[in-house]
């Protein structure tokens, strides 16, 4: 039951990310400004993926906190930490990003310092 | 203000900017170029306004100052949300418990502020690479870490500052890299942008 929440709280939040990235990226830059986030808002609406994206995210965050009450911090935290591994190897060869030497070191630091945290 | 061709009139007249040779070529090269095609993809997936206005490229310190914003919402967010359900008793599958803490001030600021993090992580997404985002927004870890500390009397201990400043220094060493891959379309007339590992700030 736990790898079970531990793989559908990976799944679910890399599905959500890379899902996100592409519509955006589609969409184009995007203005930050009062109508800049109620456009985002409508886009979550009218863009399938975007709405899936934002129930992954959901599902995600349920999952997750089923996880802790089952399963001890010390190992929950840790295992969100291959999160930024995957997601950085998908968005190479899904959504063919260009991942320099610098990127790949700095995804594994913030990877490695998230295992220490929960310690 | 003249007549619109068919041809205009077929593309929608909004997606681009309509000069019939244009499109002319546009429609050749697609027959002759995968890569094109992608490109040509890529434009009309733009809603009808921004084809309008110029396309401007974010700067680096725009992307760092908006990457600021996603971490603090988030940190914040976060922050009032925990110190809001703190004392409240803990949430089973009951959905009254979930409504009744919405209406706690706390809590409500908290769901205002993760909705506004989440709404400006997206914009930032169509700024950035999804592998820029990701490791720089872990900095957030941190400044979490550091809020449940002043605010909320969590302890913190060596091993978790020695993590945070892994944390730290992996999302800083990504924020020196180049925000954004250029689409397919620019790294052909640059052929060397983007090879060899090459990394502008």
């Amino acid at each position: 039951m736990t790898w079970t929440l531990l793989s559908i709280v990976v799944c679910a939040t890399v599905l959500a990310d890379l899902l996100q990235s592409r519509e955006m990226k589609r969409a184009g830059e995007q203005d930050v400004s009062t109508r800049g986030l109620g456009r985002l808002l409508r886009m979550i609406a009218h863009r399938a993926p975007l709405g899936l994206a934002i129930l992954c995210m959901a599902v995600s965050f349920f999952a997750f906190m089923a996880l802790v009450q089952r399963a001890p911090i010390s190992f929950v935290v840790p295992a969100s930490a291959l999160q930024f591994v995957v997601e950085t190897v998908l968005a190479k060869s899904l959504l063919r990003e260009h991942l320099g030497k610098r990127r790949m070191a700095g995804a594994l630091l913030v990877a490695g310092g998230v295992i220490l945290l929960a310690k | 203000m003249p007549v619109p061709n068919s041809a205009q009139a077929a593309s929608g007249g909004a997606k681009r900017k309509t000069n019939p040779n244009v499109l002319a070529e546009t429609s050749e090269s697609i027959a002759r170029e995968p890569i094109a095609r992608e490109c040509v993809a890529r434009e009309s997936h733009r809603s009808p306004e921004s084809a309008f206005k110029p396309v401007r490229r974010r700067t680096h310190a725009e992307t760092l100052l908006l990457t600021c914003a996603v971490i603090t919402l988030n940190a914040f967010g976060n922050l009032a949300l925990a110190a809001g359900m703190k004392h409240r008793q803990l949430l089973g599958i009951n959905p009254i418990g979930y409504i009744s803490a919405l209406f706690d001030p706390l809590v409500a600021a908290g769901v205002g502020l993760l909705i506004l993090w989440l709404l400006t992580r997206m914009a930032l997404m169509s700024w950035a690479d999804l592998s820029f985002v990701v490791p720089v927004t872990a900095a957030g870890y941190v400044l979490s870490a550091i809020l449940g500390r002043a605010f909320l009397g969590e302890q913190v201990g060596l091993d978790q500052w020695l993590g945070m400043a892994l944390i730290l220094a992996g999302s800083v060493l990504v924020g020196t890299t180049s925000h954004k891959t250029p689409p397919p379309c620019e790294r052909v007339s640059m052929p060397l942008a983007g090879q060899g590992g090459e990394e502008t700030t």
